[in-house]
């Protein structure tokens, strides 16, 4: 029988965020397991640190669109792309991978999330992929 | 030069002009100068710390591939409309009939940077948002 899949929201930010697990394909390691925060607010797909996408060689599989944001403190900046899959349990999409130096964090948005029904049990602390 | 009196810090040779603008923006933002001051300082750090040389190499490669990538489409757009080209650190690597082959080659490339396009398609723009949870 198919388990839903469950996720511990991450703790050490407060208040409490949603996470998800996804597995990127990488031409370095193959399939990479990523813990990203969901944020709704964020309208691409993945976003990781360039460092990151440096390593695992998504430097490789870039597109030749073009994609910009503007950082919250008010600076423009053009993000690095690849194109690539992304697992979640048994389902599967191409999704793109944004990047830049001056990013820290680790998310997943909209564009990845549209695609799944997801529960955010808040009061479990757990996010559910229905 | 800087002076540490506890903590006081005291910098010599701040631009004027520069300072009553940080003091004007801060004073608006309800920021102290202290606040704005380590704000500025993070973000310089952030930048200067990041960007290695490795990243310019990159970029450069990139800025190469996408001049190539231009001369491609120019010729051979028409003429094999539907193919996945793929260029490398500026260098024409060959036209796929798929894009699993086109992915396949390039990620076994020891380049420092690869794009991979289908030909007869417009490369777009696109704005993302982020939200405050990138910082």
């Amino acid at each position: 029988m198919f388990s839903r899949l469950k996720y511990k929201y991450d703790e050490n930010v407060k208040p409490p965020m949603p996470k998800i697990v996804a597995k990127i394909w990488t031409p370095k390691m193959g399939d990479f397991e990523l813990e990203l925060m969901v944020d709704t607010g964020f309208s691409g797909g993945i976003l990781i640190p360039y460092h990151l996408y440096d390593e695992l060689k998504l430097t490789l599989l870039e597109v030749p669109d073009k994609y910009f944001g503007v950082l919250p403190v008010g600076i423009p900046i053009i993000l690095h792309t690849a194109l690539t899959e992304v697992s979640i349990g048994e389902l599967k999409f191409k999704v793109h991978v944004h990047s830049h130096p001056l990013i820290s964090k680790r998310l997943a948005g909209r564009k990845l999330l549209n695609q799944l029904k997801i529960l955010l049990n808040g009061p479990k602390r757990e996010l559910e992929v229905l | 030069m800087v002076s540490n009196l506890g903590n006081i810090i005291v910098v010599k040779n701040v631009d004027k002009s520069l300072y009553r603008r940080l003091k004007s923006v801060a004073s608006l933002k309800g920021y102290t100068i202290g606040e704005a001051l380590n704000e500025a300082i993070k973000l310089w750090l952030m930048v200067n710390e990041v960007i290695s040389r490795d990243y310019l190499d990159y970029i450069t490669c990139r800025e190469k591939s996408e001049r190539t990538l231009r001369e491609i489409q120019e010729r051979y757009d028409r003429e094999h409309r539907g193919k996945y080209v793929i260029i490398c650190d500026g260098v024409f690597k060959g036209l796929f009939s798929s894009e699993k082959e086109a992915l396949k080659r390039a990620s076994e490339s020891k380049a420092k940077e690869c794009i991979i396009a289908k030909l007869g398609e417009p490369i777009r723009e696109e704005k993302i948002e982020f939200g405050m949870g990138v910082l």
